[in-house]
């Protein structure tokens, strides 16, 4: 065992930490500088692509949105929701249980009912009805009688390609019973 | 249709965006083969590098679009030859380098 005095020692792994931080630091400004020359290059091509596709028609005022803060990311509430369906098919999810775990999952705060309300008929029952409109979910409450408090969704299985279908009545054909 | 924020893909942007790189990829083909003939004029360089550039920008804008589009299956188009009212490769020749002189 080496004789290190206690100052050394204490020096040394400070140095270590502070070293260890700046290196995810510049590890972090690596990352955003690449980030921000894609974009800026995005940026370029999209302006570009407006003068040409609208010669005439002078660019609109500088807009700036801060878009997808929420879900950390475009088309990430949809995303989950269709993996939570899939995870829990072939039981079914009401849109309650779906709002809690949506909390949970992206740290929303719903202070008020109210708020907590909102959200599952706009951003969850959106998502809902894109999925119920590509036929990737269907609804297992009467929506057209008395008003639900909750409604209830499952996931729907793809359906199997025309080439399975057939190749599975040739093997039928094939393989009579008994 | 009115400038709403919304971010939704239409099949229409697709097909805008996809007939505009036909058209450039139809007038650098045009202009490739030009400058391959002997006595070509100077000012074609200048454009085709505008081309160039342009195709690109379409080309990083499709990706942005639709990031599983395989861009290179966009077909050459000759929809660009519209614009200079020629009939014979000779006549729009003729007329070709007048709007960008």
């Amino acid at each position: 065992m080496s004789k290190h005095s206690p100052e050394t020692k204490w020096l040394l792994n400070e140095r270590a930490v502070v070293l260890g931080e700046l290196q995810a630091i510049e590890d972090e400004l690596g990352r955003l500088a690449a980030r921000k020359q894609q974009l800026t290059d995005l940026l370029a091509a999209l302006e570009n692509v407006y003068s040409q596709v609208a010669p005439m028609v002078p660019a609109a005022p500088g807009l700036v949105v801060r878009g997808h803060t929420r879900y950390g990311g475009r088309g990430n509430c949809i995303k989950w929701v269709r993996e939570v369906l899939q995870k829990a098919y072939p039981a079914a999810l009401d849109t309650a249980a779906l709002t809690l775990a949506a909390e949970g999952t992206f740290g929303l705060a719903h202070v008020t009912a109210e708020q907590r309300r909102r959200f599952r008929n706009n951003s969850l029952r959106t998502a809902l009805r894109a999925m119920l409109a590509q036929g990737e979910a269907e609804r297992l409450h009467d929506y057209k009688g008395v008003p639900h408090r909750a409604g209830v969704w499952r996931w729907v299985p793809p359906e199997p390609a025309y080439a399975d279908v057939a190749a599975q009545a040739e093997h039928a054909r094939e393989h009579v019973w008994p | 249709m009115a400038l709403t924020m919304t971010r939704t893909r239409t099949q229409t942007t697709l097909t805008k965006l996809a007939q505009k790189l036909g058209e450039v990829k139809g007038e650098l083909a045009f202009i490739e083969a030009w400058m391959a003939e002997a006595g070509a004029p100077v000012e074609l360089a200048c454009r085709r590098a505008q081309l160039l550039e342009q195709a690109q920008a379409l080309v990083t804008t499709l990706q942005l679009f639709d990031p599983e589009l395989d861009v290179g299956q966009v077909a050459v188009s000759e929809g660009w030859r519209k614009m200079y009212r020629a009939r014979t490769p000779r006549s729009l020749k003729k007329t070709y380098l007048i709007p960008a002189a």
